[in-house]
């Protein structure tokens, strides 16, 4: 027999009293938003005049900053890479707060907090995201063969399998048809199988490109190691500000204080 | 980002679709529970999320182009609100079957033992897998709600209903 996912699905039903009392918290706050404009006047008010307070007394705090530190000092506003010129300011990054000391490189703004504030020895735990890891390998693999065969070869014919398992999912939603149902279990084990191979295929690749990029960390001087989506490691400040990106550009963030990782939603 | 959010709601941002609350709610609460209760297992946290989502898209005031840009934006928000609960909330580590029996009142105990079936795989499979069935949504809507390929949603598809098929035995054609 088939699943009746349909059949299912009508019994997962909201509580009605779950339902309206979120109906009536939505119009409250809604109500609530109309009839204070004066709210969203005093933020905007105070706004403006924290970005004014900022523009004028930040540049006297930065000048006052910078006269007590001795000539050659590195200060956390400017990059410390070895071919950059010291006189570059770090590359405010699009992302809020974010700072960049190098090209490629990104470090979050909770980061760049702790970075100011931590020792020349100082060992700090960060987790760095190497952007498009497996898609920057590509062409590593592009043209190599796996039983014969290159992996968009291997792929080709499995769109085949699930292109007929579509087709005949359409028609079944007709109406049972027993021959139909034969094909589509075998056409679907075959995908199957293309699927656990070309999944070995991925992993194995993007085994390579994580060993490729633990290589460049540890050219940097660097030990880390790769667990769930991220490197992982302990730097000194200026260690984290002197990495360069490899071959993809990264992003670097605080290890305990870092949300979820970003590879996908389950 | 001031200037747009003062005045905003004088706005919608959705002139074709309808933005009413009431109309919104309960066009979407039982798939937006559906989606949390078979992540989290959980009614009380079902609930909970979809009262967050509801909250988050009438904060937000997105534009969207037609029907299926919102129903995939409200499905988004709800996998990554799941996620952040089911990361957090270190009781729902495993998934709890049994808590889905007080949640949901199945007619037929096949839906029953389909559904524990579905609940039972692991995430990365269990919400391609619920989106493609439950939902109804194409291989391509599930790759661009969940950021990942076509490709890898058929790859999903496919090992996720082996599992199924493992689980439920051979008297269930999948």
């Amino acid at each position: 027999m088939r699943p009746n996912y349909k059949r299912i699905k009508t019994q997962i039903k909201a509580d009605e009293t779950v339902v309206n009392a979120t109906i009536e918290k939505i119009n409250h706050v809604q109500k609530q938003k109309k009839n204070f404009p004066f709210k969203q006047l005093s933020v905007l008010a105070a706004s403006v005049c924290l970005v004014l307070i900022i523009c004028f007394a930040l540049p006297l705090v930065m000048q006052i900053s910078q006269e007590d530190l001795p000539i050659g000092t590195i200060d956390g506003t400017q990059g410390t890479d070895m071919n950059s010129d010291p006189n570059d300011p770090a590359v405010e990054d699009p992302i809020q707060g974010a700072q960049s000391y190098n090209d490629g490189v990104t470090i979050s703004a909770a980061l760049s907090q702790i970075i100011a504030k931590s020792s020349r020895d100082e060992q700090i735990s960060v987790r760095l995201q190497a952007i498009d890891l497996v898609d920057v390998y590509a062409s590593n693999y592009i043209d190599r063969l796996y039983d014969g065969k290159t992996y968009d070869e291997w792929w080709a014919e499995y769109e085949v399998y699930t292109s007929r398992m579509i087709e005949i999912e359409a028609q079944l939603k007709l109406g049972p048809d027993t021959e139909l149902e034969n094909e589509y279990n075998t056409v679907a084990e075959k995908a199957e199988d293309l699927a656990a191979y070309m999944s070995q295929i991925q992993k194995k690749q993007k085994s390579e490109s994580v060993a490729n990029e633990l290589e460049w960390l540890k050219s940097l001087g660097i030990e880390a190691e790769y667990k769930g989506g991220y490197f992982i490691f302990s730097a000194s400040s200026d260690d984290i500000k002197n990495i360069s990106k490899g071959k993809c550009n990264y992003f670097i963030d605080v290890e305990s204080d870092s949300k979820e990782p970003v590879e996908e939603i389950h | 980002m001031l200037f747009m959010s003062f005045g905003a709601d004088d706005l919608s941002g959705n002139q074709l679709l309808n933005n009413d609350a009431e109309y919104v709610v309960k066009l979407y609460s039982d798939m937006i529970c559906g989606i949390a209760l078979s992540y989290l297992c959980k009614k009380e946290d079902a609930e909970d999320i979809m009262q967050e989502v509801f909250l988050t898209y009438f904060q937000k005031n997105k534009v969207f182009n037609d029907e299926n840009h919102r129903k995939a934006w409200l499905i988004r928000v709800t996998l990554i609100c799941c996620k952040r609960m089911h990361a957090t909330n270190k009781k729902h580590q495993y998934v709890l079957i049994d808590d889905v029996d007080v949640a949901v009142q199945f007619e037929y105990e096949e839906d029953k033992y389909v559904y524990q079936a579905v609940l039972s795989l692991p995430d990365n499979l269990k919400s391609v897998i619920y989106l493609y069935y439950f939902e109804e949504l194409s291989a391509k809507e599930i790759g661009n709600i969940l950021k990942i390929r076509e490709s890898t949603v058929f790859m999903r598809l496919s090992r996720g209903r082996a599992l199924l098929k493992e689980r439920l035995g051979s008297d269930y054609d999948l």
